[in-house]
């Protein structure tokens, strides 16, 4: 039963996925709608950046907080993507090893 | 939707050597998707014991990993399940989550649009958050040829890597730690998606007012925070380019 759950999840966002790209046609959408859909990606991903830091517990928040400014700065400096993940679990494990000890 | 429009995509942010497609359009592909697999894998680790949590085989967890897509949707969808709840509320959780995948599709349909059949029906399943900010804005994976193998190349690599985080969650579970600094990876991910769309104030604006109203509203079931924090961010977005059109 629990299979078949996340198959059913799974088939509705296939549907999500492929209608889309499908059926329409973004040539014929008005040219405001367009250029609004160039802001999905970064309004999805600070809505989950931002869910992510506030969502955890009160211990494990400022932690998380201070790394995602740590990523969110080197992102912003160097552009890399693999320094920006080594800068943010570097700087994670430099508070909590701090905080804990 | 022209390059300007995605607010300079990510590829004005990588370096010089890998802002062409030089040495071949699959090599390139997986050099710019290896440091977002690796990140991810951590993640899918975390997936993976939640879902053994949930009572999933080891191929239940494989088939259910492939067919969400969405490490976000899976988690809210297992731990559902591991508390029990009903089969509607897992359902509209998980599609509620990767509900943004629309968006991603949407934006991308010029690029599949020229494509076989296959792809047009198969390809869309690998758009999660990393694999559309990659393709965004990026002129030279407008030929057809070049962004199927681009895509191909690109959702082999994660897909192989996101299976593999799952497994190893699923058997491994019981001895892993039960939190590292190693799960930020996945939300650091996120933030390197995201800066490059903060260089452009409208997106930037976009942006803030999507994360404040996405927390303010996180109280609301499953997932729907999340869209109603998109939808502000979309509206924000529609004034914006109103008022200079």
């Amino acid at each position: 039963v629990n299979l078949v759950a996340l198959l059913a999840v799974g088939a509705l966002s296939w549907a999500l996925r492929v209608l889309p790209v499908n059926l329409a046609s973004i040539d014929r959408l008005p040219d405001r709608h367009r250029r609004i859909l160039g802001y999905a990606a970064p309004a999805a991903l600070a809505a989950m950046v931002a869910t992510e830091v506030a969502g955890g517990d009160g211990a494990s928040r400022v932690p998380t907080l201070l790394a995602t400014l740590v990523a969110g700065v080197v992102a912003w400096r160097t552009g890399r993507l693999g320094l920006t993940v080594v800068a943010g679990i570097g700087s994670l494990w430099v508070v909590q090893t701090l905080t804990l000890g | 939707v022209t390059e300007g429009d995605q607010g300079g995509g990510v590829l004005t942010q990588l370096p010089a050597d890998t802002a062409t497609l030089s040495g071949g359009v699959g090599a390139t592909a997986l050099r710019e998707m290896l440091p977002i697999a690796a990140s991810v894998a951590p993640f899918a680790v975390v997936v993976g014991v939640a879902t053994r949590e949930a009572d999933l085989s080891l191929a239940g967890g494989f088939l259910g990993s492939l067919a969400i897509y969405g490490g976000s949707a899976q988690l809210a969808a297992v731990s559902l399940l591991h508390a029990a709840a009903g089969l509607l509320a897992v359902v509209a959780t998980g599609a509620v989550i990767n509900a943004r995948f629309l968006l991603y599709a949407a934006a991308m349909e010029p690029l599949f649009r020229h494509q076989p059949a296959w792809l047009r029906w198969v390809g869309p399943q690998f758009i999660v958050d990393q694999t559309y900010a990659l393709t965004a804005g990026r002129p030279e994976l407008a030929t057809p040829s070049v962004f199927r193998r681009y895509w191909l190349a690109a959702a082999a690599l994660l897909t192989a890597v996101w299976l593999s985080g799952v497994g190893t969650g699923m058997v491994m579970g019981p001895v892993l730690p039960a939190s590292t600094p190693l799960h930020f990876a996945a939300i650091a991910v996120l933030v390197g998606l995201l800066v490059p769309h903060l260089r452009r104030p409208r997106s930037a604006l976009a942006a803030a007012v999507s994360a404040v109203t996405a927390v303010a509203a996180s109280d609301l079931p499953g997932g729907v925070g999340l869209l109603v924090g998109i939808g502000a961010g979309l509206v924000v977005a529609g004034a914006l380019e109103r008022s200079t059109s």
